[in-house]
């Protein structure tokens, strides 16, 4: 654990509003990228990474200073997006993609590959698609996946397979040359 | 190396592991499917990280954090106290709502003809009731059940507590029917006849039939003198 995060945790756990604010300021970035990850959705990802960063504070009293703060956090996040979208209508329609609230560009081309492959990770079982949401992720490796689903890596490794093996047959028409 | 043996390492290398990533390698220089194969594997990866990536919006992130902290502050045992008052106070309200205000609920108002205050005594006579009849027409399949609702007159309940009225019986009349005697007018007629002759026959009528001639005619005609036997008398 970062110096600056095992610091930040002492000063918040006594009880410092500055430095909650200021652990919460370092890690909502990373909370948000998880929730947004699983729901593919800003308005759920909001509500999600205001629950997650809501159940880190309260849990700080209880958190052990001798473990990995961002596991921690990284789980509390994945849960918060897993209740969310269980709280999901069945009928509810696919979102569209999180990046078309912020930044609209891309290839129109693109737009359409990001379509199909969230129409297939849609019909993924629940735990392979969020192996593949996190796993996907720039920061998250195989570790760091299996930590914020609380499983084992070759948990993991087999979610991930059987995932690729679906996502290959369904879009295959795209991944062709 | 099979073509098999080469996927297993082709997933191995997606999930990060270099050795896997080198020992494929050696093979896909001389498998061409393999190399296409984990080409299209790592763009599957590469479209699947590019659709899960998301670079957060700073206002929602603020207004996350903003109730994030102050949600955070509010003691967790007074939300729980405050919800269960609510929650009592409107299952109070609720039954309050049922007992009191009965009146105010919307009723439909049905119309009571008669309602037998005691029934201390059944009476038992013949009315008339509804007749209710099923009756089956079977025709071809399927079959088709019609019921027929015979209504008749309603039915007066009696008062229980007055005493059953006497039936009333119709009166009966005897008539008699009593022949009453036509008057009869007999007119006796004294028919004298003469005395018979010896050796002569009474003559016979030719007329046969005919109609019976006046007294003294039929005497003139026999020969007996009326006035000689009136003299003699």
């Amino acid at each position: 654990m970062a110096e600056l995060d095992r610091d930040l945790i002492a000063a918040a756990k006594s009880g410092d509003r500055a430095a909650r604010e200021r652990l919460v300021r370092a890690h909502r970035r990373e909370v948000y990228r998880i929730t947004c990850a699983i729901l593919g959705e800003h308005d759920d990802a909001q509500d999600a990474t205001q629950e997650a960063l809501v159940r880190m504070l309260r849990g700080l009293r209880g958190f052990d200073e001798q473990r990995e703060f961002r596991p921690w956090l990284r789980r509390i996040a994945v849960n918060c997006a897993l209740n969310a979208l269980r709280r999901r209508p069945e009928e509810a329609e696919l979102p569209d993609a999180p990046r078309a609230d912020g930044n609209p560009g891309g290839s129109a081309q693109a737009h359409e590959m990001e379509r199909a492959v969230r129409r297939a990770m849609a019909r993924l079982p629940e735990r392979q698609r969020v192996a593949m949401s996190l796993f996907g992720l720039q920061e998250m490796d195989l570790r760091a996946t299996a930590e914020a689903m609380g499983c084992a890596e070759g948990t993991v490794k087999s979610h991930l397979h059987r995932a690729r093996q679906t996502l290959r047959e369904i879009l295959s028409d795209w991944l062709e040359d | 190396m099979r073509h098999e043996d080469a996927r297993e390492l082709m997933q191995d290398a997606l999930d990060g592991s270099e050795d896997a990533r080198e020992a494929l390698g050696a093979h896909m220089a001389e498998c061409p499917d393999c190399a296409a194969e984990f080409a299209a594997m790592q763009r599957l990866q590469a479209a699947v990280g590019e659709t899960v990536a998301c670079e957060p919006p700073e206002d929602r992130l603020e207004r996350a954090t903003v109730a994030a902290l102050a949600l955070a502050e509010e003691p967790r045992g007074r939300s729980w106290v405050a919800a269960f008052a609510m929650a009592a106070a409107v299952m109070l309200a609720f039954g309050i709502g049922l007992l009191a205000g009965r009146e105010a609920w919307p009723r439909e108002v049905v119309r009571v003809e008669r309602v037998p205050q005691m029934v201390e005594r059944v009476v038992e006579r013949e009315v008339e009731v509804p007749v209710i009849e099923e009756r089956v027409i079977v025709r071809e399949v399927p079959v088709y059940r019609e019921r027929i609702v015979y209504r008749d007159r309603p039915v007066e309940v009696a008062q229980a507590p007055a005493p059953a009225p006497e039936p009333v019986m119709p009166e009966i009349r005897e008539e008699r029917i009593v022949a009453k005697p036509m008057p009869i007018t007999i007119t006796q007629t004294e028919e004298v006849m003469p005395a018979p002759i010896a050796g002569e026959e009474p003559p016979e009528s030719d007329d046969v039939g005919a109609e019976p001639r006046p007294d003294e005619e039929r005497l003139a005609l026999s020969g007996f003198d009326v006035k000689a036997q009136t003299a003699l008398q």
